[in-house]
Formats: C-alpha cells, structure tokens, sequence
C-alpha cells in the first residue's frame, strides 16, 4: 500500500520536513478522540450541589451514562470538591478522598462512565459542591 | 511569510467565528497526538530524544482513568518509558509532546455559540492501513464529530526555593479566558524520596500530605504565586534538595464545559 497521509504543520514549519512535533495534525499519530454531540455527553463537567449529608458507609452513584463501547475506554477527569466539613477543599484526577473515609472516584466500566462517591465520617454536608470535568474517549483505557 | 492556516471546527458551529476551545484542530497548535499506547508490565522504549508527555491508566482503582501517583512506578527520560517499581500490566499512553520545549499558542476568543446554520459538514481522516467507512473511531486520525485534547502551552524550567508553599515554587499565566484543564510533570533532581533524578513523572493536584502537588487558579496562603489565572506548582524543599525541573502542559479544554447541574441527595 502506498504512504498517503495527511499532515498539517504549526506556523514557521515546512510541512515537507516538519516532524510529528512540528505539525498541528498528523495522520500517524492520531489524538484520542471525544464523541461529539451525544445524548449521553462524552465531555461535560458535572456540577453536584449537595443539599446534605449522605447516607454513610455505602457507595453513592453521583452520575453515569451509558458511554457505548464495549470496553474499558481511557478517560480523564479533573475533580474539584470543596467546602467538605471543616472547608476544606479537595482535588484530584479520577479520584480524591480523606483516607479510608471519603472516596471519590470517576471511572469506566466496558459500559459506563460513573462518578461515585463514600462517605464514612460525614465530610458531605450542604455546603459542598462537587464539580467533575470529564473526558470519555475512544482509545482503549485498559 | 503571510499567514495561512487550517482550522475546523466541531459540528454546528461557525469555524470562522469560534472561541478556539470548539475547534477541533487548528494549525495554530497541536493536539495531543499519541505516539505509542499499549499494555505493558516493564520499562518501554520509545527513542524519541526528549522526555514526552505520557499518562498511565490506573487499572482496578479507577478503571481507564489517569493514575496521578503513576510516579511512584514510571516515569520517563529521552528514550524510555521506564517502570522502577511495581507488577502488572498497565495501560500507558506515550504522546509527541517534548516536556522540556516551550510553546504557547494564541487565544481565539470568539462566539461560543453554536450556530443555526447547518454547519453540519465534516471531515475525516484514517491512520495508515484503516478503512474511510469504519465505524470504529479508534480507526481515525481525524474525525470531525469527535472533540481531542489541544495543546495550549508547554512551560519549563526551574523550581526556586522562596520558602513558600512547600519551599520551592514556580507559578505560569496561562492567559486564558476560561480555567483550562492542566497536567504537571516534573524532573525531581537530587531527592530523598527514591526518585530518580533525571527521569520525568507526573505531579498529582494536592490530595493529602503530598510532597509536590499544583493548583489551577489558586495557590495555598503565605505565597505571593498562583491565584486566578495561573498555575501553581509547589515541591517540599525537604525532600527535594537539588533544583526540580517542572513542565506544566496547559489544554485548551476549559474546566467548565457543557455543564450539567444536579443537586443530591
């Protein structure tokens, strides 16, 4: 098969010579790549107002969907949860928590994005509000 | 030399008028483009002559997601992506982005509306040796109905012992109008830790007593760095004795996003 591709170069670079560093898009090195205009939104940042306290010592599912691959996809998410007892502000990628007693996760299964969250020492209380901005790709997490 | 370009932006929204966050490429700056991404237990190589960014998934924590301690088992030199501890298999991520070359691109701050025009026209693009119908995205170089990770700036260079935060700081603008997504990485010099010097591994957001963390629009009291609009970088001058080098790689992928409100319970 012939080598036919596609690059773009970054300004300054000639696109005959640039390296893959050097272009904004090479067709070698693909970008992991979001699906666009979902019912379900494969990017989003989920905003959580917590009214109270939660029922303490089980697992709570904040926020799911449905992501349609039948594989663990890689995904990111940045957490931010703050104003837990006491004020404090807690921050993470895929998780945060307080030891063994709070425990907050953004993960995937081979079919959902999901954010939970454990709370064993009341830290969830109403004025804490959590914030999860997230990203479920195509590209294989596992 | 005159000022030419390509840009495309995602579906529904007007590319000639768009806030930059909702394109999806422009030659203006690059995605994150994968190198190598596989499975493996052990060091990998990847010979490309500078230190890039990479990411290790987590497997049975956070299944897919990004392993912020990953720093503990791998890090990463010029030619290797290196496991120094740990067993299992992991996923990893090894992308074109040298962690040591400075870049900024340029802001566009235009509409983030979408448009009632049917700008609902596309491009796509396979890797080598794929079929143009797959439904597989995997299958894709580009492919307009998706979103990817854009690069905005890559900022490196020393850490300075102001006795601050955790004694050694460094702090960037990222001259954005939203709070983009960020990721830190850092070359920890001489230390107590066991790290090695010259490899690079990934620095994790404050989460419990860490020796080394970065905040994104704020920074801890007693330090005249950080705060909105910034990113914020701290090491315990304790444990790490020499000069830490830090990358910060700043995404043109705002934190606030297509935000969804609940409230709970």
């Amino acid at each position: 098969m012939s080598d036919i591709g596609m690059k773009i170069s970054l300004p300054g670079f000639d696109v005959k010579t640039a390296t893959p560093e050097q272009c904004a898009i090479h067709s070698s090195f693909p970008p992991p790549k979001s699906k666009a205009n979902q019912d379900e939104p494969h990017f989003a940042t989920l905003d959580v107002d917590f009214t109270g306290g939660i029922t303490q010592g089980v697992t709570h599912t904040l926020y799911q969907i449905n992501h349609g691959y039948n594989y663990v996809p890689f995904n990111f998410a940045s957490i931010i949860l703050s104003n837990i007892s006491g004020g404090t502000t807690l921050y993470g990628v895929n998780s945060t928590g307080v030891g063994a007693t709070l425990d907050l996760q953004a993960e995937c299964t081979s079919s959902l994005f999901r954010v939970t969250i454990f709370d064993d020492f009341n830290w969830i209380t109403s004025s804490t509000r959590l914030q999860v901005s997230y990203y479920v790709f195509a590209e294989n997490g596992s | 030399m005159s000022d030419y370009g390509a840009k495309l932006s995602l579906p529904g929204y007007d590319v000639q008028t768009i806030e930059d966050f909702l394109l999806q490429f422009s030659s203006s700056w690059p995605l994150l483009k994968i190198s190598d991404t596989n499975t493996s237990s052990s060091t990998v190589a990847h010979n490309l002559g500078y230190p890039p960014f990479h990411i290790i998934c987590s497997v049975s924590f956070v299944p897919g997601g990004v392993d912020q301690n990953a720093h503990e088992e791998w890090s990463v030199s010029s030619t290797q992506l290196v496991r120094a501890s740990g067993t299992g298999s992991r996923r990893y991520f090894i992308f074109r982005l040298d962690l040591t070359e400075n870049f900024t691109a340029q802001q566009l701050s235009g509409s983030s509306s979408a448009s009632n025009t049917n700008f609902n026209y596309g491009l796509k693009l396979t890797k080598p040796g794929a079929d143009i119908n797959s439904t597989d995205l995997r299958d894709f170089s580009i492919h307009s109905s998706t979103r990817s990770p854009a690069v905005h700036m890559v900022d490196h260079g020393p850490m300075t012992n102001t006795g601050n935060g955790l004694g050694l700081e460094r702090s960037i603008n990222y001259n954005l109008d939203y709070s983009p997504l960020v990721f830190v990485f850092i070359r920890p010099d001489t230390n107590s830790l066991g790290y090695n010097a010259n490899r690079y591994g990934i620095v994790p957001p404050p989460i419990g007593a860490a020796s080394r963390y970065f905040m994104v629009d704020d920074a801890p009291s007693g330090t005249s760095l950080g705060g909105p609009g910034t990113v914020y970088v701290t090491a315990d001058s304790s444990s790490f004795t020499g000069t830490p080098d830090v990358s910060i790689v700043v995404l043109k992928d705002p934190f606030e996003k297509e935000v969804i409100n609940m409230s709970y319970p």
